[in-house]
């Protein structure tokens, strides 16, 4: 698979239901309410990979 | 130039290991005992302080890794609790990491795990793939399954890495599924560093292979019905809701927010993305302070090759400023192996996310929340989370 074009995503045509638990819709909706939405490149997704996870609050 | 304002500092105190995973990039030093001394320590905290106003520092991180961390005596940490206390006293905010294979835990060293000396601690566990070898080639997987048992009678909060590699690959769904029935957050850490060619030949991962992986384990967290919090699932998750609602300001500039510091055995500073590599170093944090360290060529050198793949790859990307670019930015040699060959799996995998989203009609649950926290903000703006 090689991806070069500035398009968003395609359908996979996967007609496979989706199974979703209602903890991760709760989830889901949790992240989608915070405001701006959890920008993370001053925390959160530039922590050290090979360390316990960078939490929220930091 | 500048760095995060919560800066990681990773503390290589000694690379000495009592397992033998034939993916740790770690690999040809895992058998040398010598360990960073106390006053090493106090030279660093010295430089890393006399650099906080400048590098407008407003809390650090102290990542104690190894080798074996837990290996080192605990009177090390009581030693680096005081030096820290002599020192940063209340001019600065910090917590302590320690990132462990756990195959040792005393009754003493749980003690000390309660005294919150370590505010986080992470468990590096496979659970499959029978890496985790000690030094005789014998697998530590029952010691370490006891004593994470022992952490959780304990009470004692942790996370935990598992490493996705040619060998865990086959088994990541189990591991996930491992994880969530015990519910520990975790990341599933692709191998991302390498000794040698033959160790990234023998255990990287191709992009199908990683795009397939990281799939299969967005599945297992959406279908369970605990959903376990797992990296890197979190961040694509994060990215694709960032894209439906429109948020695009998130770019991630290494210039100014640069955050990880690894600090080897001798004092060298290194990033992570040519960790180790010589024409990189940013200095040496026993002899310089940190101010010096951050204005380095061998910095310079690094964000400007960052800054070139941040421009092929991410400038033309539908999803940049919903995704912050990291990956790309950061990418070790492992990393940028694939991204040559077949482009960013972060991108591939908010392709994959939003189509699922789209698929289990999940855009309009987004949408509505997005909706109701905006009218809350306006309605309450004091209240308001920016």
């Amino acid at each position: 698979m090689r991806i070069d074009s500035n398009t968003t995503h395609q359908s996979t045509g996967s007609a496979d239901a989706v199974s979703v638990s209602e903890s991760a819709k709760r989830q889901i909706a949790m992240q989608a309410s915070e405001t701006n939405v959890l920008p993370g490149a001053k925390f959160l997704d530039s922590a050290f990979l090979d360390s316990p996870r960078a939490k929220k609050s930091q | 130039m500048a760095i995060n304002t919560s800066p990681q500092f990773v503390f290589k105190i000694s690379k000495y290991c009592n397992l033998r995973c034939n993916y740790c990039y770690e690999f040809p030093h895992l058998g040398e005992k010598a360990r960073m001394s106390l006053e090493h320590i106090r030279t660093a905290f010295q430089n890393i302080k006399g650099s906080i106003n400048e590098l407008a520092i407003e809390s650090a991180d102290f990542v104690w890794h190894g080798g074996e961390p837990f290996l080192i005596p605990l009177e090390f940490y009581e030693q680096v609790d005081l030096l820290q206390k002599q020192i940063f006293g209340t001019e600065l905010k910090y917590n302590n990491s320690v990132q462990t294979n756990l195959t040792v835990l005393t009754e003493r060293q749980i003690e000390f795990l309660k005294t919150g000396f370590f505010g986080d601690i992470g468990v590096s566990f496979d659970v499959y793939g029978d890496q985790r070898v000690d030094t005789k080639g014998r697998p530590r997987t029952d010691v370490v399954r006891t004593n994470i048992d022992k952490l959780i009678s304990h009470k004692i909060d942790f996370a935990a890495i598992a490493v996705l590699a040619r060998d865990t690959l086959p088994s990541i769904k189990k591991i996930y599924r491992f994880f969530d029935e015990l519910n520990i957050d975790h990341r599933i850490l692709a191998y991302y560093r390498s000794v040698s060619s033959e160790q990234a030949q023998r255990h990287g991962l191709d992009f199908d292979e990683l795009v397939g992986a990281y799939r299969d384990v967005l599945h297992e967290w959406l279908a369970s019905e605990r959903a376990t919090p797992v990296d890197p699932i979190n961040d694509f998750v994060r990215y694709a809701i960032r894209h439906i609602t429109g948020a695009s300001n998130d770019r991630y500039d290494r210039s100014i927010s640069e955050r990880v510091f690894i600090v080897d055995i001798n004092g060298d500073v290194f990033n992570v993305v040519e960790s180790y590599e010589p024409e990189f170093c940013y200095g040496n944090l026993f002899t310089s302070a940190l101010n010096e360290v951050v204005a380095s060529p061998g910095r310079t050198r690094s964000i400007a090759l960052s800054r070139q793949r941040v421009e092929r790859f991410c400038h033309q990307c539908p999803y940049f400023g919903n995704c912050p670019g990291i990956f790309v930015a950061n990418a070790t040699s492992v990393e940028r192996r694939v991204l040559e060959a077949s482009g960013c799996p972060v991108r591939a995998m908010l392709d994959y996310t939003l189509d699922v989203f789209e698929r289990a009609d999940l855009n309009d649950l987004i949408l509505e929340n997005r909706k109701t926290n905006e009218a809350f903000a306006k309605t309450h703006p004091a209240l308001s989370v920016g």
